[in-house]
């Protein structure tokens, strides 16, 4: 059985507005026939919610934005499991100088992925320098396009 | 579960017990947005008396006063706090109340139990299936045990038996063998080693035993003077997988928050959120 893919926020957004970035990922990772439900960090749910604030969702959309979590594996950045790939991430993030140390929030969405053994698909170039590395499997993919990153 | 810490009876129920569960419908009526359903239940007190004329087995058990529903509604309470340490839920109730999100999905948003006491009342909602479902991912697998105790309390009518291994240390074992709980009788207050199947809590500590082989202990069985414990783990590739003939969970988010929005200012608003 393949890794369960853990969708980054902007993700998420796209694929829950059906973008055009949405369809290009559906065609490259065949999410709409898996057999698996989306894992997502819980942070990420917390963005989702800033997120509908500032473009003013209706009340209609807002409650549908509550109901998302019936449909996703939310991964809580209070298992010890997380908090431990936390530290570890932010660790190698700030000794190797990468930009990703900075966004907080992206090392939870990135321990959230590695504690659980998932894929993670993200839109955020901050995470580049961790592809490929033994032990995690990311693909960043373009904003414009939702074509994976070459 | 609240009398055998167990929410699957094996063998013959205790004719009090299945009284005791007997929920009879009696009829319904009509709300603005809710239906009431009203259903004829007996207190435990009325119907199995015997189960509290002697302490009862459990500290945090049924009380005569209450019904089916109180003992119920106190469950569901405890798994929407998903109380890792509870005893009154195990894996079988956990994957039963899992499924009434079949029933949320077609319309319903929640059902309580009005009538119980406010402190022991519970709903099933979508928060307390999502609950369920979690608390089962990482309640450990049950796996077979052995134990070595003083067999303190032998329940006859409920066939649930007490080991004191140590000071402090208790284990509650179910009796599931071939032979009736009876026969167990020339062990009470001696040292035996039970085999069975060691049933879980979400915690990882040991909910009960269902104990199907008891025998004397011998110097021999000392290793086994302890509570065995599972191994409690988060099993997000578990948690994530769909059960058999479920709807894909990609394709009902797919468009699952719609806007009216151009792309391009969709896309300017994503990159700034990052």
């Amino acid at each position: 059985m393949p890794a369960p893919y853990l969708l980054d926020t902007t993700v998420l957004l796209h694929w829950t507005r059906n973008s055009p970035q949405a369809q290009a990922v559906d065609a490259n990772f065949q999410l709409s026939s898996s057999a698996m439900r989306p894992l997502v960090c819980e942070v990420s749910l917390g963005e989702m919610l800033a997120f509908s604030l500032s473009r003013n969702w209706g009340a209609q959309k807002l409650r549908r934005l509550g109901e998302l979590e019936r449909h996703v594996v939310v991964v809580h950045i209070s298992d010890p499991g997380v908090r431990q790939a936390y530290a570890e991430l932010s660790s190698l993030a700030q000794s190797s100088g990468w930009s990703l140390f900075h966004g907080k929030n992206d090392l939870w969405v990135g321990a959230a992925a590695h504690a659980a053994d998932a894929h993670l698909l993200t839109m955020d170039t901050d995470f580049l320098p961790l592809r490929g590395r033994v032990g995690w499997l990311i693909t960043v993919l373009d904003d414009k396009t939702g074509l994976p990153r070459s | 579960m609240g009398f055998l810490h167990s929410s699957r009876a094996c063998g013959r129920v205790p004719t009090s017990l299945r009284a005791a569960s007997e929920v009879r419908f009696i009829g319904h009526s009509g709300e603005t947005g809710a239906t009431l359903l009203h259903f004829e239940v007996p207190t435990f007190g009325s119907v199995a008396s015997e189960l509290f004329e002697q302490r009862l087995l459990w500290d945090d058990g049924p009380k005569p006063e209450e019904t089916a529903f109180e003992l119920f509604g106190a469950a569901l309470h405890d798994v929407a706090v998903r109380r890792i340490e509870s005893n009154r839920f195990d894996p079988g109730m956990l994957r039963r109340i899992r499924t009434y999100q079949r029933v949320l999905g077609r319309g319903i948003d929640r059902i309580t139990m009005p009538d119980t006491v406010v402190e022991r009342r519970g709903q099933i909602d979508t928060s307390v299936v999502i609950a369920a479902s979690e608390l089962y991912a990482v309640t450990p697998t049950p796996r077979r045990v052995r134990v070595t105790g003083r067999l303190d309390v032998m329940g006859a009518s409920q066939g649930v038996l007490k080991l004191d291994v140590r000071p402090g240390e208790i284990v509650t074992a179910l009796w599931e063998g071939e032979e009736p709980v009876e026969t167990l009788r020339e062990f009470f207050n001696r040292d035996v080693v039970v085999e069975g199947i060691g049933v879980f809590r979400p915690s990882g500590s040991l909910l009960r035993v269902d104990a199907d082989a008891m025998g004397p202990a011998s110097s021999q069985d000392e290793f086994f003077r302890r509570v065995p414990s599972g191994v409690s783990q988060r099993d997000y590739h578990k948690l994530a997988r769909l059960k058999a003939g479920e709807k894909s969970a990609y394709a009902q988010l797919r468009g699952w928050l719609p806007s009216d929005e151009p792309d391009e200012d969709f896309d300017a608003a994503v990159v700034a959120l990052r």
